[in-house]
């Protein structure tokens, strides 16, 4: 309820700047205390899934980015006109509609990484974090906030999503991006690195995000309460 | 009645200024996402021979011209018949969906008819003092298909190179199929045929065979029976093929 108050005054509020605080706030606030990772624990499923390796997971998080962003944009703007008892499907139109376009240029602009994502992209419909912005934020927003705070929340989403694809890579199979980077530093020591296997199952991906939660919580007391 | 009228109108309108926006897309990259898959199809072929080069494989344009230079593509019949174009394919079954070309036959399709008139693609990479003939070899994995492009030797049974592909196996284990280039370097050299039968095989206790033994990766012994499951079927569709030629 609190939220509800708090979002409709962000939109009675004359907004004239077009980064002023308040939307400065929209993207930063998801990165750290409102991500929707490690704070809301929201679409931690294709978090496990596309982790494995950095490169899918950058192409990933560039494509929920856009997706929360211009799905965000898109029904704000149609906010006044949608119908209240059939928004979540108008919602869904928008985000599958949305889905398809990430699918069709990836198809088309980027094959390797549409290949190794295959099914993902599709899923990113069932992502938690796309619809619950809508519903949350940009049901009761201006276009420019909501579009924001679809940025803000893609991008909170997408960066712990690369830094978990970087530690389970690294660990998984020495690598980053393919590049190695393990062995030729065990070399200096006359050692190799015997790749840990466990770090590219999906199991591996929730001790990950479990760290990382600690240590996001250990460090910031804010983050102690909200939960 | 009439705020449900609304409603209908209002989704009506909105499916449509949707799917019209995804029809227009569709139309214009799905060309573009067909030529990709292509592509990555044939470089998968190309890249089995060992004499072609990366650089022959820079673009989509690089290896499209690769493969019609190089590349002369038949398909044949388990019984041995040999079809010189894909008309003669498609003309010869009429009830399938018939082919443009080809790298286009889907073994996936092909899995589901009886197996006397499955056609199946040998793509020889025609060069002076021995072809090389890359077949093709379906299977299934631990999760999904698996498939194997292998390059053969002119003796049609000793391998120069091998691609293996798949569906959804899991990363860092059985996806090592594709991604470790050391297993597939095992390959190389390797003998398919021990007299009449398929002796390819990965194993799982050591190799007792220099000759057609493969180590196994270890955590994917699931994907590594199904790859040997798949070499003995799919090698012995080719069989009667190999030995008209020889």
């Amino acid at each position: 309820m609190a939220e509800d108050v708090k979002n409709i005054a962000v939109e009675e509020k004359e907004a004239t700047i077009a980064f002023g605080a308040k939307e400065r706030k929209l993207i930063t606030d998801p990165l750290h205390l409102n991500n929707p990772l490690t704070v809301q624990v929201l679409g931690i499923c294709s978090a496990m899934a596309v982790t494995s390796q950095v490169y899918p997971s950058l192409i990933m998080a560039v494509a929920v980015v856009f997706v929360t962003a211009f799905s965000s944009l898109i029904i704000s703007l149609l906010r006044n006109s949608v119908p209240s008892s059939i928004r979540m499907i108008v919602q869904l139109l928008v985000i599958a509609a949305l889905v398809q376009v990430v699918s069709l240029v990836l198809g088309a602009f980027a094959y390797s990484a549409y290949e190794s994502l295959a099914v993902f992209i599709g899923l990113i419909i069932t992502n938690c974090i796309v619809m619950g912005r809508l519903e949350a934020f940009a049901m009761a927003n201006r276009p420019w906030q909501s579009f924001l705070d679809g940025v803000g929340n893609g991008l909170g989403y997408g960066f712990i999503l690369v830094a978990m694809a970087v530690i389970r890579e690294l660990f998984g199979k020495g690598t980053i991006m393919g590049l190695e980077i393990l062995n030729p530093i065990f070399g200096l020591f006359g050692a190799t690195y015997t790749p840990n296997n466990l770090m590219v199952l999906p199991a591996a991906s929730l001790f990950v995000i479990g760290l990382m939660i600690w240590v996001q919580r250990g460090l910031d007391d804010r983050l102690v309460d909200i939960s | 009645m009439k705020k449900e009228q609304n409603i209908y109108l209002y989704v009506v309108q909105l499916t449509i200024v949707i799917a019209a926006v995804l029809a227009g897309l569709y139309n214009v990259l799905d060309p573009i996402y067909k030529q990709n898959r292509n592509a990555a199809k044939k470089e998968a072929i190309l890249k089995c021979v060992p004499i072609v080069k990366e650089a022959q494989l820079a673009s989509v344009a690089d290896v499209d011209a690769t493969f019609k230079t190089n590349i002369e593509a038949i398909a044949i019949k388990p019984d041995g018949t040999i079809f010189k174009t894909i008309e003669e394919v498609n003309a010869a079954r009429p009830s399938m969906q018939p082919y443009e070309s080809f790298s286009n036959i889907d073994l996936g399709l092909e899995e589901k008819i009886d197996e006397k008139d499955r056609v199946y693609p040998v793509y020889i990479y025609k060069q002076e003092g021995g072809n090389y003939y890359v077949v093709t070899v379906r299977g299934n994995g631990l999760w999904d298909k698996i498939w194997a492009f292998v390059a053969l030797e002119a003796d049609l049974n000793t391998i120069a190179g091998i691609d293996f592909g798949h569906v959804g196996e899991t990363p860092g284990l059985g996806a090592e199929i594709k991604d470790s280039k050391s297993f597939k370097d095992q390959f190389i050299g390797l003998k398919v045929f021990k007299g009449d039968n398929v002796a390819l095989t990965i194993q799982k206790k050591g190799i007792k065979d220099k000759d057609h033994d493969v180590a196994v990766i270890s955590g994917a012994t699931v994907t590594c029976n199904g790859a040997n499951d798949m070499f003995r079927s799919g090698f012995n569709h080719y069989k009667a093929y190999f030995s008209k030629v020889n």
